[in-house]
């Protein structure tokens, strides 16, 4: 999370648009994909930490972790 | 079983339950930890939704975009067959540049008949300006023999009384002179039809100018068997051979006029109310992936073709449609494009992406204004601000 919103903060510029061998995929897609990526590192760190059971709702939280995950790094690396 | 003694609960019950447990501190750490995580997570969920429906909303974009130039079909002027081509498919032009030649032997000879016809005329005209002459010396002529008759008659008239002359000999003479006074007047006539004939009015020869102008028609056509370029492009769709016959007005292949390219992005009917005439707007073209480039928006489409409204005969027809998900339309915004450098041409059709740099700054709700603070309140203002044209753009 902390990543997203140094993406957003300092990040800026790349093409709405990412090609893969020749097919053009849409930036919140691949945000999308990514962020998952990313939940599921957060997740094995706050389990790790042991903070899961204090978290709150998990669904809830972890829904909220994902959207900020792809909001932060389309904000960031596509908003121009 | 007297010996038998209640015994204290199991230790382990005791450290179940909740309440009485202490916690141990790294415990304590991971409990304030995870809420404050958990907390931040619904929060940051939550602003970052909003900052991204802000940016959306300020700054519309879209993905169906096509890069457009004008085409122009080049055809022939005159018919015949392809005698010459002096460009391959692809080349660039400029305007005036030869394209193909039509066999011009035809036109020639027709411009050499119009030449001759010329020529000829210019010589009717010099014998018809002889004729003039010659019907003024008629006019001479007759006047002189009506004049002669009248004095005649005058002579004679008083020798009747005294018997010197016959009274036939008087009707004879006054005949003579209504003759020649008819002969006058058909002398006039007869210079007044060979003026006529001449042709001339004012400083204007009538004949020559037509003469004139076949031959200035067989010369066009005649230049119109080169076909040459109107436009600064390229050659496409080249796909003709020496020896074909080019019928006039039938396109036998295309020019891309590269001296005006724009983008037609078609935006939701959703996003064009914030766009306007003049706005710039950044391009990405999937043919160049990490190079920005600039356009400016010239206008947004007035009229869509509507398929559910149509008529049959006088009646119209109504498909019944239960939409309850309405698609939005798009509408075509027509966005002049920088020119292009050589490093990065256009190419018609080239899928593009464009974002539409709004001038618009939204205000904070004025339910949200005390939950921010002013700080926080400036920063989103410089989010809704369009940032600097970028320097890299090509072109600019």
């Amino acid at each position: 999370m902390i990543g997203s919103w140094g993406a957003v903060a300092f990040l800026a510029g790349c093409d709405p648009i990412l090609e893969v061998d020749g097919a053009f995929f849409p930036a919140w897609l691949i945000c999308m994909i990514a962020a998952g990526f990313m939940l599921g590192g957060i997740r094995w760190v706050i389990f790790r930490l042991g903070m899961e059971q204090f978290i709150g709702p998990r669904v809830t939280v972890y829904f909220c972790v994902y959207l900020t995950c792809t909001l932060g790094l389309w904000l960031g690396f596509f908003r121009l | 079983m007297t010996s038998e003694t209640p015994t204290p609960a199991p230790a382990p019950a005791v450290a179940r339950s909740p309440v009485k447990a202490p916690i141990s501190t790294p415990n304590r750490l991971r409990k304030i930890f995870g809420r404050l995580f958990g907390i931040s997570a619904v929060l940051s969920a939550l602003v970052l939704s909003f900052l991204t429906w802000w940016e959306l909303d300020i700054r519309p974009r879209t993905d169906d975009a096509y890069l457009r130039a004008n085409i122009v079909g080049i055809a022939a002027n005159v018919s015949g067959y392809i005698t010459e081509l002096a460009v391959v498919d692809n080349q660039k032009v400029a305007i005036g540049d030869l394209l193909f030649r039509v066999d011009p032997r035809p036109y020639q000879a027709e411009l050499d008949v119009a030449l001759a016809n010329l020529a000829y005329v210019d010589l009717e005209i010099q014998a018809l300006k002889d004729a003039i002459t010659q019907r003024e010396a008629d006019i001479v002529n007759a006047e002189a023999v009506a004049l002669y008759n009248m004095q005649y008659l005058a002579r004679i008239e008083p020798l009747l009384p005294k018997q010197f002359v016959t009274p036939d000999q008087i009707d004879a003479a006054k005949r003579n002179v209504r003759t020649a006074d008819a002969s006058v007047l058909q002398s006039k006539a007869a210079l007044a039809q060979a003026v006529a004939n001449l042709g001339q009015i004012g400083n204007v020869n009538v004949r020559r100018a037509r003469a004139q102008a076949m031959v200035v028609e067989n010369q066009l056509n005649v230049g119109y068997c080169e076909v040459r370029s109107s436009v600064n492009g390229y050659v496409t769709n080249f796909n003709i051979s020496v020896g074909q016959y080019a019928s006039t007005g039938v396109e036998v292949f295309a020019l891309v006029d590269t001296s005006s390219w724009y983008l037609l992005a078609n935006y939701q009917e959703t996003d064009i109310r914030v766009i306007q005439p003049g706005m710039d707007v950044e391009v990405y073209l999937m043919a160049y992936p990490r190079v920005h480039f600039h356009g400016v928006v010239q206008g947004i489409g007035w009229a869509l073709y509507d398929p559910n409204q149509g008529s049959n005969g006088v009646l119209p027809t109504v498909s019944p449609t239960l939409d309850w998900v309405r698609l939005a339309q798009r509408f075509p915004v027509r966005i002049v494009m920088d020119p292009s450098d050589d490093q990065n041409p256009y190419r018609m059709g080239a899928t593009a992406t464009a974002i539409v740099l709004s001038n618009r700054t939204r205000e904070v709700p004025d339910i949200l204004k005390p939950l921010m603070p002013d700080a926080l309140e400036q920063w989103l203002g410089t989010l809704a601000t369009p940032p600097a044209p970028m320097p890299e753009s090509p072109g600019r």
